[in-house]
């Protein structure tokens, strides 16, 4: 019975309290000022450019899926890969520009599914992933560009920087390594001048290594482009795989 | 054909809609005032938007009430699904017609109104069981069995406190009750013991507060309401808050003074004096406030310890404050000083000594019967 007394007690001085409801619409909640459930575009002050980088985290983040950013971009498409599509191809298409991306966006419009294959499509005409390209793909299919990002970053097929128009891979499995790959790739650094993984200064070559190719029978394997596969190399013939490549570039040009 | 027959009719039917009015009026404030203190002692504001601070509330559920479906199960005795509804508002409306709203105007002044009264409120039983069986489903009508028990249970604490209401006021007419209470001898000044038990009572009779286990049965799983809708069920809904006026009404007339207060005589229109009356519906909201507060405070009753309070704490304790009143009215030579002395005394030591000897009791019970407690 006291305890009902107390517990009377406790509620009956509530009814003096200030009312914690806000009367929406009429009053709003004031939230804090970095808040982030407001939406805006921050300028700063400094430089009088929006703060927002157009990295579309946000969009791909909302829960509610209410966001859309629209973006300009300061990128330009480059030049397709020659190297892959061939003379005739890329001459037929005059600018090198988005309508390229046009089939492949279709295709996943299509089908409905596919990041994966838009990304193998554009990386197989770019050489790359343009970052233009990116958005482009990413306003076509309204999956957001982060969630792109998100796709073309963990694969590491995707490359995000342009190559060298030949693209030398040294297989370095275990047959390959077996049978001397550490050698032929010494000799390829030492004959283009660059480290692996780089691209020499005039863009002719990229030099990377690869786990495993799957041609163990032919090892140490060495591909370039898509194309060409060199089996049972040397460190000689990997010299003169290099001049052969140059005199070819030559050629083209 | 006599135009005494007719007018007799007409008078008939105007006081029918009058006393039928002041029910539904009075539970349709009540809800919404409930709603709105319920709001504000829980920090918030009740509904408010509807209307002026939210009074056209009650009457917007009421049309959405109304417009709901009316079905009737196919099982379902249809005339007793019917009536049943109708039935649980007569108790309300019938009680009005004993309480004395103010100086000069008690529709009928009957010199047994207690016993009245009593009569009365077993109406909303009648009814209540009557829905319960006429749904034709089992949980229906346990429910109905169980809210019924509960009423009649407590009707009994709440006549032993008016035995001794009538026994100090010397007469079971409720005017000379409140005649008894003349010059702020209020019988909850007097007889605080008394009016605790009617009270608490009252409040189980209501099925509110923490004896409301019949109707959150409803709103959880089943109950007497199960299978009413729209305003069949509407009607059951606002009984349940007209019987806290019209109860509240009758512990003011018993207990509070009725509509004594300052002023009395002010203004007196035709006989009725329109003073007092204001004091009787203050003194009658401030009583439904304390329900709300009551309901708000104290967590829900289980059904055994609702009807172990009922039989085993207040029946004896009502048994022996009647024992109590009546030798201090025999041989106590200022009875009235006397009662109060006795009254207040009791009063607190219930209040003080409750949870000890409820704790107490309860470990020799888990002693005595390990396993089921």
């Amino acid at each position: 019975m006291l305890g009902i007394l107390k517990a009377m007690r406790t509620t009956l001085g509530h009814l003096p309290q200030r009312k914690i409801t806000v009367q929406y619409p009429e009053q709003r909640e004031q939230l804090p000022e970095r808040s982030r459930g407001l939406f805006r575009v921050v300028i700063d002050p400094a430089t009088d450019d929006p703060r927002c980088r157009a990295c579309t985290l946000c969009e791909t983040n909302c829960p509610v899926q209410v966001i859309r950013v629209n973006y300009e971009s300061k990128y330009a498409l480059p030049a397709v890969n020659e190297a892959r599509l061939g003379r005739e191809r890329t001459e037929s298409q005059p600018t090198p520009d988005l309508t390229l991306l046009a089939p492949v966006v279709d295709h996943y419009r299509e089908t409905g599914t596919g990041m994966m294959a838009v990304l193998q499509h554009t990386q197989e005409i770019y050489g790359y992933l343009p970052r233009l390209a990116l958005q482009e793909i990413s306003l076509e299919t309204g999956v957001s560009l982060s969630q792109v990002y998100g796709v073309v970053s963990f694969y590491n097929q995707f490359r995000l920087s342009p190559v060298g128009r030949f693209v030398i891979t040294v297989c370095h499995g275990t047959a390959c390594h077996v049978a001397g790959a550490p050698l032929i790739t010494e000799a390829f650094s030492g004959e283009l001048g660059i480290e692996v993984g780089k691209t020499t200064s005039d863009r002719l070559f990229t030099l990377q290594t690869v786990s495993c190719v799957g041609a163990c029978a032919l090892a140490p394997v060495v591909r370039v482009g898509d194309d060409e596969t060199h089996g049972r190399m040397t460190p000689d013939r990997a010299r003169a795989l290099v001049n052969d490549l140059k005199h070819r570039a030559e050629v083209d040009r | 054909m006599s135009w005494d027959i007719v007018w007799a009719v007409v008078r008939l039917v105007v006081a029918i809609v009058i006393a039928y009015s002041v029910v539904f009026v009075a539970a349709l404030v009540n809800i919404l005032f409930e709603r709105r203190m319920l709001g504000f002692l829980q920090d918030r504001l009740g509904p408010n938007r509807t209307g002026p601070q939210g009074i056209l509330q009650s009457v917007a559920d009421s049309f959405k009430m109304m417009g709901k479906e009316d079905f009737a199960p196919t099982a379902a005795d249809k005339a007793m699904f019917t009536l049943a509804p109708v039935m649980v508002m007569v108790g309300a409306v019938a009680i009005q017609v004993v309480v004395p709203y103010t100086k000069g105007w008690t529709d009928q002044n009957l010199n047994v109104g207690l016993i009245y009264i009593v009569a009365i409120t077993s109406f909303t039983v009648l009814a209540i069981l009557l829905g319960g069986w006429a749904s034709h489903n089992k949980y229906s009508l346990v429910g109905a069995l169980r809210s019924a028990a509960q009423m009649i249970s407590y009707e009994l604490p709440m006549i032993l406190a008016l035995l001794v209401v009538a026994m100090a006021a010397g007469s079971l007419s409720l005017n000379a009750v409140v005649a008894a209470q003349s010059r702020y001898q209020w019988f909850a000044f007097t007889m605080p013991f008394t009016f605790l038990l009617f009270f608490i009572a009252s409040i189980a009779e209501l099925n509110r507060g923490p004896f409301d286990l019949p109707e959150s049965e409803s709103e959880l799983v089943a109950g007497y309401g199960t299978e009413y809708s729209g305003m069949r069920f509407g009607m059951f809904f606002l009984n349940e808050y007209a019987g806290m006026t019209i109860m509240s009404m009758v512990t003011v007339t018993l207990f509070l003074g009725g509509w004594q207060g300052p002023f009395a005589n002010a203004l007196v229109i035709h006989g009725v004096a329109l003073v007092p009356l204001v004091w009787f519906l203050a003194k009658v909201y401030l009583l439904v406030f304390a329900l709300v507060w009551i309901r708000l405070s104290v967590p829900r009753l289980q059904v055994d310890q609702l009807m172990g309070f009922a039989w085993k704490v207040l029946i004896p304790l009502g048994l022996a404050n009647i024992l109590a009143t009546a030798a201090v009215l025999l041989w106590a030579p200022h009875w009235k000083l006397a009662m109060a002395v006795y009254s207040w005394i009791f009063l607190i030591a219930f209040v003080g000594l409750f949870d000890a000897v409820l704790r107490w009791r309860l470990n020799r019970l888990r002693r005595r019967l390990v396993v089921l407690t």
